[in-house]
């Protein structure tokens, strides 16, 4: 009996990771979404599963995620993936449990990267911490180590006072 | 504590800032060599007599500069002889970067039969130079009273997915317009792009 409620439990999980596994949304969909967030802290991390340095980052703020949970920190993965095919395979292999978004017009949007960021070249991974509603807002070219992560994150954005 | 967190603030700022600068449109680009696949140094002052040349910070690993390889074997194809050869510059570090060994780099050209220069930036210091961020990274330059002059920086075209669904040609637009004595429509372009794997 207790095996047949663990497995079931497998099974639930699993179908309800893999039925969300990620959201297409267009630029526009997106910049619309950010400016409708919730108060909460946000880390929106851009990446592609092709993207060796990307890639070596995303456990940082899983860590990151999980140790500022209780302080309402939210983290998004952003997927500027050539084919979401590629996404879909990599999200189902690595069993990924992020919340992640995959921009259908990333790539075609000129204009985009300048409104995320003036100082974003465009080149990836890049991340962006802000918090809804207020001055709090943090751009960052390039990859992180889970310790230059929170040194860069100012101390508002984790709430820690 | 708090000031110090702010100094480190400010300093990582500095950082940002510094990682920034380089070659902005209308500046003067500095002489240098570096070595081509064939072994032989080339320099920028090699170009003295064409009209421009298209700076290409380029790799093989990185899958958008493979997705525009054919695009810069064709801008080669198009400009070398109308006075715009091509010059790619291959800036990551293969410490972090082994598919982009100099050794890889010659093989990559002779199996594609690259018909333009494609040297090594060992040092890194022409990218930084240059500013680069990414491959691949454009810098067109116009040959001025001997000067070399930046007149774009950005991507090759509207569509790094799709050779065949692109709108704009960023690159051939710049020429087409210095070629005939106009402005540069669009001056920079920015573009999703592999970030340089520098040196730690």
């Amino acid at each position: 009996m207790k095996y047949l409620f663990l497995t079931l439990l497998t099974i639930l999980l699993h179908t309800g990771l893999y039925s969300q596994q990620y959201r297409s949304l267009t630029v526009a969909e997106f910049q619309s979404e950010m400016e409708t967030m919730d108060g909460r802290p946000q880390i929106i991390n851009f990446w592609a599963t092709w993207c060796g340095p990307c890639v070596e980052e995303l456990d940082h703020f899983f860590t990151l995620a999980n140790t500022y949970h209780s302080h309402g920190l939210k983290v998004v993965f952003v997927s500027l993936d050539f084919r979401p095919a590629n996404l879909e395979k990599y999200l189902a292999e690595k069993k990924f449990a992020g919340e992640v978004i995959y921009l259908t017009d990333g790539l075609r949007d000129p204009d985009w990267i300048e409104e995320m960021d003036a100082s974003w070249s465009g080149a990836i991974p890049a991340t962006l911490a802000f918090q809804p509603g207020s001055d709090l807002r943090q751009f960052h070219e390039g990859s992180f180590t889970y310790e230059s992560l929170l040194t860069w994150l100012q101390p508002d954005l984790l709430a820690l006072d | 504590m708090k000031r110090l967190l702010f100094t480190g603030l400010i300093m990582l700022g500095l950082g940002a800032a510094h990682a920034q600068e380089g070659y902005a449109i209308g500046a003067e680009v500095q002489d240098f060599s570096l070595k081509n696949i064939d072994g032989e140094m080339v320099s920028l002052s090699d170009f003295a007599d064409q009209e421009g040349v298209i700076v290409v910070f380029t790799c093989n690993t990185c899958p958008y500069a493979v997705a525009y390889e054919e695009r810069i074997i064709d801008l080669a194809n198009s400009y070398n002889e109308k006075g715009w050869p091509v010059l790619a510059i291959q800036p990551n570090d293969p410490g972090r970067s082994p598919g982009d060994s100099y050794d890889k780099m010659v093989a990559r050209a002779d199996e594609k039969g690259y018909g333009f220069p494609y040297v090594f930036d060992q040092s890194q210091d022409i990218t930084r130079a240059f500013g680069a961020t990414r491959t691949p990274h454009v810098y067109l330059l116009q040959v001025s009273d001997g000067k070399f002059v930046v007149r774009y920086i950005g991507s090759i075209d509207d569509n790094p997915q799709d050779a065949s669904g692109v709108e704009t040609k960023y690159v051939e637009e710049a020429i087409e317009a210095l070629k005939a004595g106009t402005a540069v429509p669009r001056e920079s372009t920015k573009a999703i792009g592999c970030g340089i794997k520098w040196a730690s």
